[in-house]
């Protein structure tokens, strides 16, 4: 493809170079014809003046016609005469080889290969002068195939040359080619060696190594996702197995088939829950697209509620602060992602600990804000603790639950609703996680802001 | 032979412990890295299966604490993680054998199988002591070719015997290997099981050295 091309770029090259030279030969010669004929012609005259001073009419109605001895003669510029009377009578004519012409009307005309001009001169004497073409026409012949030479000389070279520069300004494209070819074998580390960023290819070279960084990114997070949720599901998956393998390899009695059944429903219910929070993030923006006016207070306190059997439970307290504020946003999504923030401040909380959760405008942004004051998060896990199945502490036993999926969620809900979502945490002081969203989703009409 | 399970998966580890004793092991269980390690350290185990994610300390950190501790006990790695890095960092740390979940429970035990016999330089598992013929896999004893009926326990002591041939073993030894910590031992347990052994198999296959314990001459 590349070949071709070359070919094509320096065939249209060549053409034009051919063109070119052609034109330019043909007027070379034109030129020269046209200087070398006119200055033919102005000799011609010369020559018809002299032999027109040379004839003389007689009284008698006669013409002398009296020569100098150089007129008589072929000069050395070649030019002949003839000289004829005004009845046509043939008087006088230069030693040459041509043949007697017709006098014809005045004035200069081709004849034969020769250039002639015909003119009256006093008493009607008619005079012809001419002279032979042969040597202007060969000189043209030369001159022509001397420039034919030339071009078809400079025409080769520049085919060379061309050839030798496409080959170089494409190379690059091959190395493209050869980088996009192992790219789509599998090698995603491949990339264009870029020498000459400079140039138009330079660029290209840089724009397409950035577009190959930005795919290979892509795709290694996919890899991630896809390797971590498949953990996720082994391990359950794998207590389904040992379970049913136990049950199965001998008679075993009523109710210990009954805890077995038992264990497999747990194991199954983990990966009902790990597959929907998978679904949850895959579904993305197609569901966050239908919005309605949401109540972010009202999200929050049903959060609240529903997250109410854990803090129960581990005897901890909820104090809300939420004033009124709506924004455009799917409510089934928002509720999931605020459940999943309340649902870790209860989980990595500390015995007798607080959660609190207040909704707010500052600045005219919507604000949703959960604190607590649990365990926290260390600084160098900070800024994974969005990422999907990532679970800061080992400590964080399976125990407490969760896949690692709830911030992931967060972050993906907020986002397709286009907000953001940041974390503050001290290790044994606790998290505080703050849902931001600009003030372009904020539906007017509730409550004005509190206060900053 | 008494395997320590470490998972912290409650039901995972459960359902694991109850398939290894049905397969006549005694096995201990554990939950987290901590007292993983504490028990691998306690206990001379015939053979660990470990998880990787653990809480409180991860895998790899057990693994490398029972090392350096200098124990060679066989560790089986049973983990979610499969790809061929985390196999090689894993048996480079030490493990012996790796195996992803989720597993098959019969290829789980033939492994942990394969690998004590291997700890203990007995790669055949049949072993042949005069007319007597212990198939250690099938958990058989034969004389003349026919089978002589043993209990768990019977075969449990036995087993240990033959694999130690030529090894004096304390009644100590012996049931700690044979029990693990829930049960409940009495005393004269094991002199009562090789008095049975004796009435099946005949008064001179396991000798008494008073005071010391019991051995099979090599």
């Amino acid at each position: 493809m590349r070949d071709s091309l070359r070919a094509r770029l320096l065939f249209w090259h060549v053409a034009a170079g051919a063109a070119i030279i052609v034109t330019f030969g043909v007027a070379v010669c034109l030129l020269v014809w046209h200087s070398r004929l006119s200055a033919i012609d102005t000799g011609l005259r010369l020559h018809a003046a002299a032999l027109d001073r040379a004839v003389r009419p007689t009284d008698n109605g006669q013409v002398d016609l009296i020569l100098d001895p150089g007129l008589r003669q072929v000069d050395a510029s070649g030019i002949y005469h003839f000289v004829w009377t005004r009845e046509g009578v043939l008087i006088d004519r230069s030693d040459t080889d041509r043949a007697v012409p017709e006098p014809g009307p005045d004035g200069p005309r081709f004849a034969g290969g020769h250039r002639e001009l015909a003119a009256t001169a006093a008493s009607g004497v008619r005079l012809l002068v001419g002279v032979d073409l042969a040597p202007l026409r060969s000189d043209i012949r030369a001159l022509a195939t001397n420039l034919l030479a030339a071009g078809g000389g400079i025409l080769l070279l520049s085919v060379a040359a061309g050839w030798w520069m496409l080959g170089r300004a494409l190379a690059p494209l091959g190395r493209i080619n050869l980088t996009a070819r192992r790219m789509a074998e599998g090698d995603l580390s491949a990339r264009i060696p870029d020498e000459s960023v400079d140039s138009e290819v330079g660029q290209l070279v840089t724009a397409l190594n950035s577009a190959f960084d930005r795919l290979h990114g892509a795709i290694e997070r996919q890899r991630r996702f896809t390797a971590d949720a498949s953990h996720e599901l082994r391990t359950p998956l794998a207590t389904l197995s040992a379970e049913v393998q136990w049950a199965l390899a001998r008679d075993r009695a009523r109710d210990e088939l009954r805890s077995s059944l038992e264990v497999c429903g747990r194991a199954a219910a983990r990966m009902q829950a790990v597959i929907e929070r998978l679904l949850f993030l895959a579904r993305g923006q197609a569901v966050a697209a239908e919005t309605h006016p949401v109540r972010l207070d009202d999200v929050a306190r049903e959060a609240v509620d529903h997250t109410r059997a854990l803090s129960y439970a581990s005897g901890l307290t909820v104090e809300v602060d939420l004033a009124p504020v709506s924004i455009l946003a799917n409510r089934e999504r928002l509720l999931e992602a605020v459940t999943n923030v309340v649902t870790n401040a209860l989980r990595y909380n500390v015995p007798a600990g607080r959660v609190t959760v207040e909704t707010h405008l500052e600045n005219g942004r919507a604000v949703l804000r959960v604190a607590d004051t649990g365990i926290g998060i260390a600084a160098e896990d900070l800024p994974h603790v969005f990422d999907p199945f990532f679970r800061g502490d080992p400590a964080r036993s399976r125990d407490t639950g969760g896949a690692g999926l709830g911030l992931a969620v967060a972050r993906t809900v907020a986002e397709e609703h286009g907000g953001t979502i940041h974390c503050d945490s001290a290790p044994g002081r606790g998290t505080t996680v703050t849902m931001t969203w600009p003030a372009d989703r904020v539906v007017p009409g509730t409550e004005p802001s509190r206060p900053a | 032979m008494r395997i320590l399970v470490v998972e912290d998966e409650p039901d995972l580890r459960r359902s694991l412990a109850r398939s290894l004793a049905d397969a006549q092991f005694a096995v201990d269980e554990s939950g987290d890295g901590e007292d993983a390690l504490f028990r691998a350290l306690e206990v001379d185990y015939d053979a660990i299966v470990l998880d990787l994610m653990l809480p409180l300390k991860p895998g790899e950190a057990v693994l490398e604490g029972i090392r350096r501790a200098g124990r060679t006990t066989p560790v089986l790695l049973l983990t979610a993680r499969d790809t061929i890095a985390d196999r090689v960092r894993g048996l480079n740390h030490g493990a012996d054998d790796y195996l992803t979940k989720p597993f098959v429970i019969d290829e789980l035990i033939a492994r942990l199988r394969a690998l004590i016999r291997r700890a203990q330089q007995q790669p055949w598992p049949v072993v042949t002591i005069g007319s007597l013929r212990i198939d250690l896999v099938q958990r058989r004893v034969y004389r003349d070719d026919v089978e002589v009926p043993l209990t768990g326990r019977e075969f449990g002591i036995l087993e240990q015997l033959v694999r130690h041939r030529g090894r004096i073993l304390t009644r100590t030894m012996l049931s700690e290997h044979l029990y693990n910590d829930a049960s409940e031992v009495m005393s004269n347990a094991i002199d009562v099981h090789v008095a049975a052994i004796r009435r099946k198999l005949g008064a001179g296959l396991i000798e008494t050295r008073r005071g010391q314990g019991y051995l099979i001459d090599a």
